[in-house]
C-alpha cells in the first residue's frame, strides 16, 4: 500500500477522474435496477389486470386501460381489477419505502414497521373501530392513521426516557417497540373474542392482510395519501445520508438532528398508517422490501424508491400467488408474504446474534 | 479561526461534567486536549463544536456565539470528527468522504465542481483514493479511520475538532493521522483540536496542550509547559519521570507503577524524589570555605551526579530544581574561579539556573549521593555559547550555563540525613568529607 501511495502520487485531474468513475458505475447500477423494478411492476401490473376468471387478451386490456375496450371488458377492468391492482400497487410502495425508512432512520434491519408495532397499532385501532365502534371505510382509515400515530410517539418517548436524553437508539428502539406490539395484538386478540362471529371473521381476513374486495372509494383516498407521502418522503429522506452516520456526525454536518428524525418518523408513521388502513397489515413486505433494494441498486442514498418499487412488486406478486396458485379459494396476500418473510426474519434474527447483535 | 470556551457549564442530565471551564484555542495552532479518562475532555469537545448545549457560559468561534449561527453556517466554519461514527452498511470510501461536502450543499443537494474537487483533495491527502469504489466495512482499521478524517477534511472547514482520532489504531496508524492533521495545519493554516489519550504524541503533536481533570483545567500552554513530573502526577495520579523525546525534544512520560520498576541510581531520582531529599531550607552548620573551588571541593563537584537549585522561600519552604547528569558533569574552569554547566535539550532550566544563582542566600547545591554534606557554591552566572566552552565537553551541548564563583560553603544536612531516599544510597566514589574541604579551604586561602 505504501508502495503504490509513494510510486505514482495522482494529481488533482487523476483524482478527480477515479472519483467520477466510481460513481458513474455506481449510478448506472442504480438506473439499471430501477428501470428492471420499474419494467417488473408494469409487467405486474397488467397481469394482475388481465388474469382471472375471465382472462383478459392484452389488446384487448390496453385498449381498456384507455378507455376504447369493449364495454364488458372494461367494466371487469375498472370496476373489479383496476382498483385492486393499484391497491397493491400503493400498500406495497407505501411498506416498502416506510420499512426502507425506518431501517436506515434507526439503523437496524430489524426496525421496519410491522415489527416495532406501529402496524400493530394502527391494526389495534381500527379493529377498535370497526368492532366497538361499529365504523367503516374513512372511520377505520382515520383510526388507524391515530393508532399508529399513537404507538410510534409512544414508542419516541419511552425510548427517549432512560437513554440519558440522548438520541433514540437503534435496538432500544426496536426493542421497546416489540414490546408495544405484542401488547396491542394482545388488545387486537381481546377485541376479536368480544366480537360477534360474522365481526370477528371480517376482522380476521383484515388483520391477515387482504386486498379482497378492494373498491374505488377504499382505494383513492390511499392513492392520494401515497402521491403526497411518497414526495414528501424522498425529500425527508435527503437527511439520511447524515443521520445514519450517528447523530454526533450528523450534527457536526449541520443536520438538525431532531427535526429531521421526527419528520422521517412521521411521514414513515402515515404511509404504514394509509396502508394498513386499506389493506390491513401486510406482514413482511416493509421489513423485506429495503434490503432487497439495497442488494439490487447498492449501498447508499439511492434506494429508497427501489424500496417502493420492490414492494409494489411483492404485494402484486403475492396478490396473484395467492388468488390463481393457491387452490380454488382466494386466499388473503399476507398470508404469502408471510410465508416469504417469516423465513427472513428467522434469518435476520439469526445473523444479527452470530453477529454480536448490533 | 479562534475558537473559545467561556465559564462553560455542560452536563447530561443532572451530571455535570465540565464546570465553568474557560479555554482558548490558539488560531492556526494545533491544540490536544488531554486528561485522564472521565475528566470531561471528550464532553468538553462536543461542548466546543455545540453537540452539547452549554447549561452556562458561551462558546465563542471568532467572537460570535455558536448558538448563534445557523446549523449548516457553523458546519461550514468547524468540522468535527466524533469519536464513534457509524459507517451505514456496505457505503462506499467516495461515498462516505462525499457526505462531507452536505454543508456546502442546499437541501437538494446540487453537486458542483467545487465539491468535487475538495472531494479529490481530501482523498489524495488521505491516501484513499485507491479505495475510492471499496465499501467502507472492508477495511481495515487504520484505513477506515483515514478515510473518515477524508470526510471531514472534505468538509473544509478553517477549524477542525477530532475526538481521539488514534485511540483503536496501532502506533503506525496512529502517527499517520496526526501527521494528517499537521499536513492540513501547515497547509491551510486550520486550527485543529484533537482529544488524545496518548500523552507523549500529544506533546510531540501538539502546539498548545490543555490537562483536564475532573471537568477543570490544571494546566495550559507549551507541551514543555504542561508535561512536567509534578503536573503528569497531578493530573493522572500516578508518579512519572519526563524526559527528552529523542525523536521530537518534546517531553516524553514514562509512569513509575508499583511493579516492574528498575533500581534507580542511587539518590537519582525524580524531581519528587529530590523533594523529599531536599525539603526544607538547609541548616547553614558549617562555615564559608572559601571563595572559589578548590582542587579538594573541585573532587567533591566531579562526584556529584546533581545540581540542585536551593532558594529558600518566604513560606520557609524551598524551592528545588534539579539539574541531573552522569557525575562530573560540571567543569571547573580557571583554577577553580568559573565554573561550567551543559545546557541540554530536554533540561531547560538555565534561565532559572542563572536567576537564582545570581540571587543573594542561593547557590548551586552540588550532591553526591549517600553523601550528607553538600557542598554550595554562589556567584554570578551567565548563559555562553562560546565554542571553547562548549568543547569542554565530549558531546558539545549547544549553550553552557557559566558561574563566576563568589562563595563557596560546605553544609551538613539534616534533611539528606531524613531522607531514606539518599542515606541509603552508597556513594560511587570516596569524596572529601566535610574536614578535608575545610582544611582544604583554609590551606587555600593561605595561599593567596
Amino acid at each position: 500500500m505504501t508502495e503504490t501511495r509513494s510510486a505514482a502520487p495522482p494529481d488533482g485531474t487523476a483524482a478527480l477522474a477515479a472519483l467520477q468513475e466510481a460513481r458513474a458505475r455506481s449510478r448506472r447500477r442504480v438506473g439499471l435496477a430501477g428501470a428492471g423494478l420499474a419494467a417488473a411492476v408494469v409487467l405486474v401490473f397488467l397481469a394482475t389486470v388481465s388474469l382471472g376468471d375471465y382472462p383478459i387478451p392484452p389488446g384487448d386490456l390496453l385498449a381498456s386501460l384507455v378507455g376504447a375496450g369493449p364495454a364488458r371488458v372494461e367494466f371487469v377492468v375498472t370496476r373489479l381489477r383496476l382498483p385492486r391492482a393499484l391497491a397493491g400497487l400503493a400498500v406495497g410502495a407505501a411498506l416498502g419505502l416506510a420499512g426502507a425508512l425506518f431501517q436506515r432512520l434507526l439503523r437496524n434491519p430489524l426496525a421496519s414497521p410491522d415489527v416495532i408495532g406501529v402496524g400493530a397499532g394502527a391494526s389495534a385501532a381500527a379493529v377498535t373501530a370497526f368492532t366497538l365502534f361499529g365504523l367503516s371505510g374513512f372511520g377505520v382509515s382515520g383510526a388507524a392513521v391515530v393508532g399508529a400515530a399513537a404507538t410510534a410517539a409512544l414508542i419516541v418517548v419511552l425510548a427517549r426516557r432512560g437513554s440519558g436524553g440522548g438520541g433514540l437508539h437503534g435496538v432500544r428502539f426496536v426493542l421497546i417497540g416489540v414490546g408495544i406490539g405484542s401488547a396491542l395484538l394482545a388488545v387486537v386478540s381481546w377485541l376479536m373474542t368480544t366480537a360477534s362471529l360474522t365481526t370477528a371473521q371480517q376482522t380476521l381476513l383484515w388483520l391477515t392482510g387482504s386486498l379482497n374486495g378492494v373498491t374505488w372509494a377504499g382505494v383513492t383516498p390511499l392513492l392520494v395519501a401515497v402521491a403526497v407521502l411518497v414526495p414528501l418522503a424522498l425529500v425527508a429522506a435527503r437527511a439520511l445520508p447524515r443521520l445514519e452516520l450517528g447523530d454526533e456526525a450528523a450534527a457536526a454536518l449541520g443536520l438538525p438532528v431532531e427535526r429531521a428524525r421526527l419528520a422521517l418518523l412521521a411521514v414513515g408513521v402515515l404511509l404504514v398508517a394509509s396502508a394498513v388502513a386499506v389493506a390491513g397489515p401486510v406482514s413482511f413486505v416493509a421489513l423485506v422490501s429495503g434490503p432487497v433494494a439495497v442488494r439490487l441498486a447498492g449501498p447508499g442514498r439511492a434506494s429508497l424508491p427501489h424500496a417502493a418499487l420492490v414492494g409494489a412488486v411483492l404485494v402484486l406478486v403475492a396478490d396473484l400467488v395467492a388468488r390463481h396458485l393457491l387452490g380454488e379459494v382466494p386466499l388473503p396476500v399476507g398470508v404469502v408474504t408471510g410465508v416469504v418473510g417469516a423465513p427472513y426474519l428467522l434469518w435476520l434474527l439469526a445473523r444479527a446474534r452470530t453477529r454480536g447483535a448490533s | 479561526m479562534s475558537l473559545r470556551a467561556e465559564h462553560l457549564t455542560l452536563r447530561y442530565d443532572d451530571r455535570v461534567v465540565v464546570d465553568g471551564l474557560s479555554v482558548r484555542l490558539p488560531a492556526g495552532r494545533i491544540t490536544a486536549i488531554v486528561g485522564p479518562n472521565a475528566c470531561g475532555k471528550s464532553t468538553l469537545l462536543r461542548g466546543l463544536g455545540r453537540l452539547i448545549a452549554p447549561a452556562a457560559g458561551r462558546v465563542l468561534l471568532e467572537e460570535t456565539d455558536v448558538r448563534d449561527l445557523p446549523a449548516r453556517e457553523l458546519a461550514r466554519r468547524l468540522g468535527m470528527l466524533p469519536q464513534t461514527p457509524v459507517a451505514p452498511e456496505g457505503i462506499t470510501v467516495a461515498d462516505l468522504v462525499e457526505r462531507g461536502r452536505s454543508p456546502h450543499q442546499g437541501w437538494f443537494g446540487g453537486r458542483t465542481a467545487a465539491d468535487d474537487a475538495a472531494v479529490a483533495r481530501a482523498m489524495t491527502a488521505t491516501g484513499v483514493l485507491e479505495l475510492a469504489a471499496r465499501p467502507v466495512d472492508e477495511l481495515s482499521g487504520g484505513q477506515r479511520q483515514r478515510v473518515w478524517i477524508a470526510m471531514i477534511l472534505a468538509q473544509d472547514t478553517p477549524t477542525l475538532l477530532l475526538d481521539e482520532p488514534t485511540t483503536y489504531l496501532d502506533m503506525a496508524h496512529a502517527v499517520e493521522v496526526l501527521d494528517l492533521l499537521v499536513d492540513r495545519n501547515l497547509g491551510e493554516g486550520t486550527t485543529v483540536a484533537v482529544v488524545l489519550h496518548d500523552l507523549d504524541l500529544a506533546a510531540r503533536y501538539a502546539d498548545h496542550l490543555v490537562a483536564l481533570r475532573d471537568g477543570a483545567v490544571v494546566a495550559e500552554g507549551t507541551p514543555a509547559e504542561v508535561v512536567t513530573e509534578a503536573t503528569v502526577e497531578r493530573v493522572f495520579g500516578i508518579p512519572a519521570r519526563v524526559v527528552p523525546d529523542p525523536v521530537s525534544g518534546t517531553p516524553l512520560v514514562v509512569p513509575v507503577g508499583r511493579h516492574r520498576v528498575a533500581p534507580v541510581p542511587p539518590g537519582f531520582a525524580s524531581e519528587a524524589d529530590l523533594r523529599e531529599v531536599v525539603d526544607e531550607p538547609h541548616p547553614l552548620a558549617v562555615a564559608k570555605v572559601g571563595d572559589r573551588v578548590d582542587p579538594t571541593a573541585a573532587e567533591f563537584v566531579a562526584a556529584a551526579p546533581l545540581v540542585v537549585l536551593a532558594s529558600g522561600r518566604t513560606d520557609g519552604g524551598m524551592d528545588v530544581s534539579p539539574r541531573g547528569d552522569a557525575a562530573g558533569f560540571v567543569r571547573v574552569l580557571d583554577d577553580g574561579r568559573r565554573l561550567a554547566l551543559p545546557e541540554r535539550p530536554g533540561n531547560r532550566r538555565i534561565d532559572t539556573l542563572r536567576n537564582v544563582v545570581e540571587r543573594p542566600g542561593t547557590g548551586l547545591l552540588f550532591l553526591v549521593p549517600g553523601v550528607t554534606h553538600v557542598l554550595r557554591v554562589s556567584g554570578r552566572a551567565r548563559v555562553v555559547d562560546d565554542p571553547d566552552v562548549l568543547g569542554l565537553w565530549e558531546d558539545p551541548p549547544p549553550l553552557a550555563l557559566v558561574v563566576d564563583v563568589e562563595d563557596c560553603f560546605v553544609h551538613c544536612s539534616r534533611a539528606l540525613t531524613r531522607a531514606g531516599l539518599w542515606t541509603d544510597a552508597t556513594p560511587a566514589t570516596e569524596v572529601p568529607g566535610t574536614k578535608a574541604l575545610a582544611e582544604a579551604a583554609v590551606a587555600a586561602r593561605e595561599d593567596t
